[in-house]
């Protein structure tokens, strides 16, 4: 079973006088199945550990492993294959190609893999965005969708690959109440019924209802762990 | 001369000598577009003032069934000290002498050297600055675990796009006036080949342009797309 975790990893950015840590001696593990909220203030490190679980930074001491390999210690390339096999992200800013259809910045996650034909792609494009209630918006540009809609078509360009892993940095953060509420039941069930490790942060405490475990950050640091029964 | 609008025969004046022009032939000029006058030998030499022994060239037409070659060679050998040429060899010393002593061949080589340069910077300068606008896009595909040769594909494909419409608007441009510059100029000579040709040059072009842009897409960091 795959399995997320960080041992004793720090960041830290900069030197000298300016010099900041990011992020001091964090464990954590991540369970499939699992829908794990990371909460603190503004500085507390939640991008940055976000970040280092998607090997996007690698850290400067302490290690983050994935279904038991050590990632951190992978060099550029080795991580960029790892991001593309297993790692779905989604943003706060959405981050969809303005240039591209809905549809098209589905496939292009799957172009970039290369895994099947385009017709395939798709064929398997249209059936996620359809099951995501975007069936009719397949051919509209970005900024022709709303926010709600901008971030299904994200959520949908990270699991087209079906990665085992979903992480997410404030992903309601532009929306209101009533699409954020169905984009964290979206993650939910991804969590649940598609047994995927889903890492969220938000600030927001609404969303802790749908978490299965509660993660404090303050200054770099893990200040509380708690379960919780979403 | 200008005998465009004028009917023939018509009398004129050459370098003060009273002649008649009886025809004039189209399609034919000098390089630099000064006019022919054809003319008998003795005319000719009347004209420019020298003495029939004083010629600088004598243009030979041969009568049918004989070779080139076999006057060539025995004009040859009873004129050691004049040279003789074939029209094939006399135009290849024509272009030889245009291109190497007179500066024309490298002004239309540093005119054509000068257009590729300002061409690269410009295909650069726009393909950079479009690549520096979706930085976070190219940062998103890295995030999305787009490998290196996915970037220089996409950077390589938005200058290669950006070159071939430019090289199709100006040729559009350029197609007409060469046209115009023909019937001014009839030695102008553009083989049906040179237009498509000119993608050729232009599509380097543009992978050379697209090497500054390449470097800023591989070098953004992926983790900036965790930054609103």
């Amino acid at each position: 079973m795959h399995k997320l975790s960080a041992r004793h990893a720090s960041v830290t950015f900069g030197s000298g006088p300016g010099k900041c840590r990011a992020l001091q001696d964090v464990t954590l593990s991540f369970e499939p199945g699992a829908l794990t909220l990371l909460m603190g203030p503004s500085g507390s490190g939640k991008t940055t550990l976000l970040s280092l679980l998607g090997c996007l930074l690698t850290p400067d001491s302490g290690s983050v492993y994935l279904d038991g390999v050590e990632v951190s210690r992978l060099d550029e390339n080795q991580r960029t294959d790892i991001r593309r096999r297993n790692i779905g992200f989604i943003f706060q800013a959405f981050r969809l190609f303005r240039s591209l259809s809905a549809i098209e910045n589905v496939t292009i996650a799957q172009e970039i893999s290369g895994r099947e034909g385009a017709s395939q792609q798709c064929a398997s494009a249209r059936n996620l965005l359809s099951y995501l209630g975007l069936g009719d918006k397949l051919h509209l540009k970005p900024n022709a969708l709303s926010g709600g809609e901008k971030q299904r078509v994200a959520i949908a360009r990270a699991l087209i690959r079906d990665p085992q892993v979903l992480l997410a940095d404030e992903p309601t953060a532009s929306l209101d109440s009533e699409t954020g509420r169905q984009i964290f039941e979206i993650l939910f069930k991804l969590a649940v019924v598609e047994k995927k490790i889903v890492v969220v942060v938000s600030h927001d405490p609404r969303w802790e209802k749908y978490a299965h475990r509660i993660t404090h950050l303050r200054d770099g640091q893990v200040l509380e762990q708690r379960s919780a029964n979403p | 001369m200008l005998l465009d609008a004028v009917s023939l025969p018509i009398d004129v004046e050459i370098n003060q000598h009273r002649t008649r022009v009886l025809g004039q032939v189209s399609g034919f000029s000098s390089f630099l577009g000064s006019p022919y006058v054809f003319a008998s030998y003795a005319d000719a030499s009347r004209y420019i003032g020298l003495n029939q022994e004083d010629a600088m060239y004598i243009l030979l037409r041969l009568r049918r069934g004989f070779s080139a070659q076999q006057v060539k060679h025995a004009l040859q050998a009873r004129l050691p000290d004049v040279d003789v040429w074939t029209q094939a060899e006399f135009a290849k010393r024509s272009k030889i002498y245009w291109v190497t002593q007179t500066g024309a061949g490298g002004g239309i080589l540093i005119a054509a050297m000068l257009g590729f340069l300002i061409g690269l910077m410009v295909v650069s300068q726009t393909i950079y600055a479009t690549t520096l606008e979706n930085l976070e896009e190219f940062a998103t595909l890295k995030a999305l675990g787009a490998t290196r040769w996915f970037i220089i594909r996409v950077v390589l494909t938005q200058s290669l796009v950006c070159g071939v419409v430019g090289c199709a608007l100006g040729l559009a441009a350029a197609l007409p006036l060469i046209d115009k510059a023909r019937g001014m100029i009839a030695w102008i000579y553009t083989p049906w080949w040179l237009p498509p040709a000119m993608f050729a040059p232009t599509l380097a072009m543009c992978c050379l342009a697209a090497i500054v842009s390449v470097r800023a897409a591989l070098a953004v960091e992926p983790a900036k797309v965790f930054r609103a």
